[in-house]
């Protein structure tokens, strides 16, 4: 059956000194044999104002000061209206992607939301950042750097795919165990990209007691890359921890944009 | 004072002869001091005609890559106005996961060539580390990591050989990333993203080096990719062919990887042969911006690297 997908957006993003407004609209369609992207140069949304955003940069420009360095720091706000095959729907977002680095140090972080909360902390821990240490016998990982983690433990921890109005096609996305099988919505974060199957919203299930008196990973120094992280933690130590080994589990309800979405998850490794 | 620019790509994916996708973009953006406006919508819809037309002239090879069968085939074609059109193709044919970046001229040639490089490894990886022979223009892989990033970041020069020289040309001028310099052209991806200096050419040359065959060497044909960490000033380099060479017999190696600082890079780099040849491949990825980067390196040599 033939797929007609049409989307209008508007984003506004500030990425270093420039501040950026995007409007466009497209259509995506796939006939089974070709998957065919054009721009509609439809009727473009209305304005986002620029306030929260250039409110957001500035306030994390002004934490990091040297020695630490600002090396990428992008904040958007945007809206979108969707419809596929008659399925309409819409959304806002907002984002946060910021690397400050102390080198040979970077530690990355990606919020759906301007709270400075979790900022504020990754910059104390890099102003007090040492050289690596052996790895800790056993650590926590923060709600965000959980969330970062849970795509990669897709078949190997039980995780849940949390429910939604709909996916990359406007189905409905249900509430079910995640396991190595085919996932059975569609990601479509671009309408230029060709969806693919993805699990949603990966949710963590509760198991055993966090420690909470163990040292506290807030960011992630490097990718993730099999099954090992680099992580800094709070009181600013710098750490390579294998997490394979997981304690225990403390899902929470903030929603973070890794992959297809991934909520807050206390892990204790 | 407000600057202008747009741009239409045709950006299509051929497999085994087929094309599976199609993606036409177009936009514009006005920049005044640090803040771009950009949409889909023309001001002057003559113009967006002008490059769409340009756009797919440009591209118009349907017919050679549908008698490609054994290759996945990515073309993608942008007519770009910043005070005049111009037109830039690039096709990148992949073949059992390995990649070669050329242009329409030079398709068929390419894609011949690199159908008869692929050989399955034969040779165990080295149990030391060998000298290099950097052929078919792959030198400039490694001078785009170490040179050409490096002056993007502008990081100090280091003391290069007194033969070497490695430049970065565009429309905008020609800039010596060895002593530096930053490159003179500004680039974006699409009408959304923020311009950025950026390398549009970089051609790497020798004048009087030294150079003599290793009887024990590792020859490179292909990279699969490369990167620079600005933090650490070390170069990665992911080799997709090469051959371990001993008494002139070469025998295939499995893909490898180098790290290497750039300080390494430097003092490691002790001959050079020949002029400088066409490299087909650099896609150069930075800020999430990807861009064709042309490449051309005359024959290197660099001593033992890890």
């Amino acid at each position: 059956m033939k797929e007609v997908y049409r989307k209008r957006g508007r984003v506004i993003r500030r990425e270093r000194e420039h501040l950026v407004r995007v409007s466009e609209a497209g259509e995506a369609v796939d006939d089974g044999k070709t998957f065919s992207v054009k721009p509609l140069e439809a009727m473009h949304l209305p304005e986002i104002d620029s306030t929260a955003v250039n409110a957001a940069a500035r306030a994390i420009e002004a934490l990091v000061e040297p020695p630490l360095i600002l090396e990428r720091l992008i904040v958007s706000e945007g809206s979108a209206e969707h419809d596929c095959n008659g399925a309409k729907w819409s959304e806002n977002t907002r984002r946060v992607h910021v690397a400050i680095a102390r080198p040979p140090n970077r530690a990355i972080v990606d919020l759906a939301d301007f709270s400075l909360d979790v900022v504020e902390r990754l910059v104390d821990a890099l102003r007090r950042v040492g050289s690596e240490r052996e790895a800790l016998r056993h650590i926590r990982l923060a709600p965000h750097v959980g969330a970062a983690l849970l795509p990669s433990l897709v078949g190997a921890e039980n995780l849940e795919q949390a429910a939604a109005a709909h996916d990359g096609k406007g189905r409905p996305i249900e509430r079910r165990s995640v396991t190595k099988s085919q996932p059975p919505n569609w990601f479509r974060p671009s309408y230029r990209a060709r969806p693919v199957r993805a699990w949603f919203h990966l949710r963590a299930i509760h198991r055993g007691e966090v420690d909470r008196t163990l040292p506290e990973a807030i960011a992630l120094l490097a990718p993730i890359e099999n099954r090992t992280i680099h992580i800094l933690c709070d009181d600013g130590r710098a750490a390579t921890i294998d997490t394979s080994r997981i304690v225990a589990i403390a899902p929470d309800e903030t929603w973070y944009p890794y992959a297809a979405g991934a909520f807050g998850a206390e892990i204790m490794l | 004072m407000s600057e202008f620019f747009a741009m239409a790509s045709r950006d299509e994916l051929w497999s085994r002869g087929a094309l599976v996708e199609t993606r036409l973009t177009h936009g514009q953006a006005h920049q005044s001091g640090t803040e771009i406006l950009a949409s889909d919508a023309f001001d002057d819809r003559g113009l967006r005609d002008e490059l769409r037309r340009a756009c797919d002239a440009g591209g118009a090879i349907p017919g050679d890559i549908a008698r490609l069968t054994d290759a996945r085939i990515r073309v993608v074609t942008t007519a770009t106005y910043g005070g005049s059109v111009s037109v830039q193709s690039t096709i990148v044919v992949t073949i059992a996961d390995v990649s070669v970046v050329t242009t329409p001229e030079n398709l068929v040639s390419d894609h011949a060539a690199l159908a008869r490089l692929l050989a399955p490894a034969a040779a165990r990886p080295p149990d030391r580390p060998l000298p290099i022979v950097w052929r078919n223009g792959s030198g400039a892989v490694l001078l785009h990591e170490a040179a050409g990033h490096a002056a993007e970041h502008q990081h100090p020069p280091l003391s290069w050989p007194r033969w070497l020289r490695a430049r970065d040309e565009s429309a905008a001028g020609s800039a010596d990333l060895l002593a530096g310099e930053r490159p003179r052209s500004v680039r974006r991806e699409s009408f959304r993203d923020v311009p950025l200096p950026r390398m549009t050419s970089v051609k790497v040359e020798q004048n009087g080096a030294p150079f003599e065959w290793p009887a024990r060497r590792i020859e490179i044909h292909l990279v699969s990719g490369g990167a620079y960490e600005p933090l650490t000033e070390s170069v990665t380099i992911r080799v997709a062919i090469a051959d371990l060479v001993q008494n002139d017999r070469p025998r295939r190696l499995a893909p490898f990887t180098i790290r290497a600082s750039r300080q390494e890079i430097a003092r490691a780099l002790v001959g050079a042969e020949g002029r400088p040849q066409r490299y087909p491949g650099v896609i150069c990825s930075r800020e999430g911006q990807e861009l064709f980067v042309a490449s051309y390196a005359p024959l290197l040599l660099t001593a033992e690297l890890a």
